[in-house]
């Protein structure tokens, strides 16, 4: 697109949106609009100007797009969405689809495809935006929010999406996304959120959202989300804590270095069934329970049976999360379709609808778990005092 | 309607040259009596206060009536007492017969002098005489001898303010030719080295020397530029300046395509890479041809320093040049149209510095642009005592008040301040320059980013079309000669750089160095033997 004169705009002129929210007005039923505006004057390096880094600003209308003009009858600023970070969906608005609201938001605009989407769980878009007035270092919120999104390369009891794999997930046939979840840490009790200590008040990413057909579904909780990750290969490190060998009701943490997942499918006849080849490697990094081993086969078994328990818990967890997708959710989030797809194309066509309504349920899933513990040297006993 | 304000009128005349001295005498000749030659001088130059005029007898074999004219302020008085007056007035070949007319015999026998030639044309000899010659008038001769006597004021040898070097000479050229002349010859020895005259300007008959050195230059380009210098006609030549505007091949270009330089050792290396030097009496710089634009970006120290650094420094200089042209251009082209391009939180603080500024960004960078160039002007312009002044102004109010006032951001001050210091950088072509960050910063307010791209291309269209005697300006970049790109971006060892530059000399394979120069140790079984 050509610039010229008639597109200037003065850095004065702009407002620059860290994130919005889009909820369904539940008294109204108008969609309902939340921006994050940077307040600049709250950025100063010298203090002073304003107190906060951000403005909320709300607005009302039938459709997305009207709300986004509507801002302009009461907020002095031309919104400029492109250092937009986050999207946040309403939990109700999420269950009515994703697509639409998304379409409003992406259509002719400067937004970029690399920012994070996710929903709320249990309180409103708005309720996240503006009453979190501070929740790092971050002095804007949403930069916040943008940095634990991107922190869940190290923790992975959370799933995370970006707006452009959401995409890709969505319009692909023979598999469906989990995005983002915020939740409220506090439950702030004024919807408005402008008493009750805001300081206090944070938000947190949890578990993961399940969608089907674009449509949220339902929620996954913590070490559902582990087995989500797992599945696709989205871990790239965590802690796992399993049962000590050595002294019975302590635990051993487990760090994840590597993980890598392969889904199989295997086709009889009419019957479908998919292996999924989980490998890890991780180091042991924390021993709560004591115990001496004198030989290196000792050291050897333990750790052996370390290996064991890892993979039973690592297998325990994917299998709570495949059944919970079959059976709560009926939604193919691991992508099986598409592996199906790529092995026999004709075979996908034919059972696709199949597939969506009751084929994926009663689909036979085997899990296969490789764990290797290594950095033996780290098995030394905790240190503890004599007497 | 706009007939009435026009000044010219109507009908087109011819055009009126600088009136000539039509001035009949000044093209005759002198003639055997000296008596009207020495009533022609008088006429000449009698209203002048520092003419001398001195007529006495000489003694050679006989007594004869001789006659000296010279300006006591440009020659030397007493050197012309002791070795002209002096030996005229002693008895010469009192009791001898000499062979020859008196004044060979004057010029053979008796004058104590170097530099001596003899003239008869009146315009000659009064140019000579008025450049600090003193003319001597003998009975009987119409020949009048100009002995070289000249003595005036004039500047030492020492070092330029611009163009300084860590290491290399410091010498700088003064405002005297015959000094700057010396200069050169001391650091080309070779008689193939050539200096030849020109006297241009009608009035200011300003000596001019065209050096080169023969069988390096281009003797196709030694001739265009003295075809050039000949079309000249002008009445005045104060400075180097005027010759370059009047031969340079795109007058219309903001582009230099005349080189010039204030350092002997610069000249030298120039004219040996087939350059061709233009000295012009009364100013320190020199003038050399062809001018390329990569040589905006070379200085004689690269040469002296070792390869290494040399190169580095080089990519430096080329990305000083670089942000000096187009940092406000991008600063406007971003902060006004493409604000999606800024990272995030540089785009948080500097809208936050942008917050209380009362300007438009592009009319805030033309203020600071244009105080900054005023600041520069100020501290060239004013007396060095008084120049101190001109920071503590610059710094103080432009900087710390005006960003305190909110009249400008900081931001904006720290770019103009990183365009303002690598301009420094590349000093050559300052003027070029500055018009050209004018015309980017212009272009980026009114198209963002594709302003900028279209300026880079009519600035590089442009400077693909131009040429200097010859040879293209962007060479040897456009056209490509690979060989010689050893000596733009980076600067090759000396023992790469086996050949002349092709695009200067014409020549595709002139050698100026043997084929082993890359210093090596001894081989072992050669230090073995003479151990």
């Amino acid at each position: 697109m050509l610039t010229g004169c008639w597109d200037r705009i003065e850095l004065k002129e702009i407002g620059i949106v860290s994130a919005i929210g889009i909820d369904r007005d539940p008294d109204t039923g108008e969609i309902l609009f939340t921006s994050q505006v940077v307040d600049p004057s709250g950025l100063k390096p010298d203090g002073g100007g304003a107190e906060s880094a951000i403005q909320i600003v709300t607005s009302k209308a039938d459709t997305i797009f009207k709300a986004f003009r509507n801002i302009n009858q009461e907020f002095d600023r031309k919104n400029f969405y492109a250092h937009n970070k986050v999207i946040v969906i309403g939990e109700e608005l999420a269950k009515e689809g994703i697509l639409p609201v998304l379409d409003g938001i992406t259509r002719g605009k400067e937004g970029r495809g690399y920012i994070w989407l996710c929903v709320t769980k249990g309180t409103q878009a708005r309720d996240i935006l503006s009453s979190v007035r501070k929740q790092g270092i971050e002095k804007v919120p949403a930069n916040s929010i943008e940095s634990m999104h991107e922190n869940q390369e190290l923790n992975f009891d959370v799933v995370v999406i970006k707006l452009n794999d959401y995409y890709k997930k969505t319009l692909k046939s023979g598999i469906e996304p989990v995005i983002g979840t915020l939740e409220m840490k506090e439950k702030s009790t004024n919807p408005n959120g402008e008493s009750l200590g805001q300081s206090s008040l944070k938000a947190k990413l949890s578990g993961g959202a399940v969608i089907k057909e674009d449509k949220l579904v339902g929620f996954l909780n913590e070490s559902e989300a582990r087995g989500y990750n797992w599945v696709i290969g989205e871990v790239k490190s965590g802690i796992l804590s399993i049962p000590s060998e050595l002294e019975e009701g302590k635990l051993v943490s487990i760090e994840i270095r590597e993980a890598s997942s392969n889904i199989k499918p295997e086709i009889k006849g009419d019957r479908f069934s998919f292996t999924i080849d989980i490998t890890t490697s991780g180091i042991l990094v924390e021993q709560q329970g004591s115990g001496i081993m004198k030989t290196r086969k000792d050291q050897y078994n333990y750790l052996k049976q370390l290996e064991k328990e890892l993979e039973k818990k690592i297998e325990s967890e994917v299998n709570d999360t495949i059944e919970k997708a079959q059976e709560d959710f009926n939604s193919d989030i691991f992508g099986f379709g598409t592996r199906l797809n790529k092995k026999d194309p004709k075979k996908w066509k034919e059972i696709k609808e199949a597939w969506k309504k009751d084929q994926f349920q009663n689909v036979n899933v085997k899990v296969r778990v490789k764990a290797e513990i290594s950095a033996r040297e780290l098995l030394q006993e905790p240190l503890k005092s004599i007497d | 309607m706009f007939k009435a304000f026009r000044f010219h009128p109507k009908k087109k005349k011819s055009r009126i040259s600088a009136p000539k001295q039509k001035d009949e005498s000044l093209y005759q000749t002198f003639g055997v009596n000296i008596n009207e030659n020495i009533e022609t001088m008088r006429k000449l130059f009698d209203l002048n206060d520092d003419v001398v005029f001195r007529e006495f007898e000489a003694f050679i074999m006989r007594p004869v009536k001789v006659f000296i004219c010279y300006f006591s302020t440009l020659a030397n008085s007493e050197y012309i007492n002791e070795f002209v007056v002096k030996p005229l007035q002693e008895l010469n070949f009192k009791n001898e017969q000499r062979e020859g007319s008196i004044p060979e015999i004057v010029k053979n026998n008796v004058l104590d002098v170097g530099g001596l030639s003899g003239n008869s044309a009146i315009q000659e000899v009064a140019n000579n005489i008025l450049s600090g010659k003193a003319a001597l008038f003998i009975e009987g001769s119409e020949t009048v001898l100009l002995i070289e006597a000249q003595g005036f004021a004039m500047r030492n040898v020492s070092e330029p303010d611009t163009e300084s070097v860590v290491r290399g000479p410091r010498e700088g050229f003064t405002e005297n030719i015959e000094v700057n002349t010396g200069l050169i010859r001391r650091k080309i020895i070779n008689p193939n080295l050539f200096f030849e005259k020109f006297t241009l300007g009608k009035q200011t008959h300003t000596k001019i020397r065209i050096a080169y050195i023969k069988g390096i230059a281009n003797k196709k380009v030694v001739q265009e530029v003295k075809t050039r210098l000949q079309k000249i006609d002008i009445d005045a030549i104060l400075e180097s300046g005027y010759i370059e505007q009047l031969i340079e091949d795109h007058p219309t270009s903001i582009f230099p395509t005349v080189g010039n330089s204030e350092k002997p050792d610069i000249i030298a290396a120039r004219l040996l890479e087939g350059k061709i030097a233009i000295i012009c009496d009364g100013t320190p710089f020199v003038l050399t041809v062809p001018f390329m634009f990569i040589e905006n970006l070379q200085i004689s120290e690269d040469y002296y320093s070792r390869p290494y650094f040399a190169s580095a420094i080089r990519l430096l200089r080329l990305l000083a040049l670089f942000l000096t042209v187009t940092t406000p251009a991008f600063y406007v082209a971003l902060t006004t149209y493409h604000h999606a391009m800024i990272p995030t939180v540089l785009l948080n603080s500097m809208a936050a510095a942008e917050e209380a500024v009362p300007f438009p960004v592009l009319v805030e960078t033309l203020l600071i642009g244009a105080a900054f160039e005023i600041l520069r002007e100020a501290g060239v312009r004013l007396p060095r005592p008084v120049g101190s002044a001109i920071s503590i102004v610059g710094a103080l109010i432009i900087g710390e008040g005006a960003v305190q006032a909110g009249l400008v951001s900081a931001p904006m001050v720290i770019a103009m301040a990183l365009t303002g210091i690598s301009g420094f950088i590349v000093p050559a072509i300052n003027d070029a320059v500055v018009l050209s960050r004018l015309f980017f910063v212009l272009l980026a307010g009114s198209l963002g980013l594709y302003g900028v791209l279209i300026g880079f291309l009519i600035i590089l269209a442009h400077m693909c079309s131009l040429r200097s005697f010859g040879t293209p300006y962007l060479a040897p970049h456009a056209p490509i000669i690979f060989r010689e790109w050893k000596d733009t971006l980076i600067r090759a060892p000396l023992w790469i750089m086996d050949r002349r530059p092709q695009s200067i000399t014409w020549e595709h394979d002139a050698y100026r160095e043997g084929s082993d120069q890359k210093p090596q140790p001894p081989k072992r079984n050669n230090g073995s033997e003479e151990s």
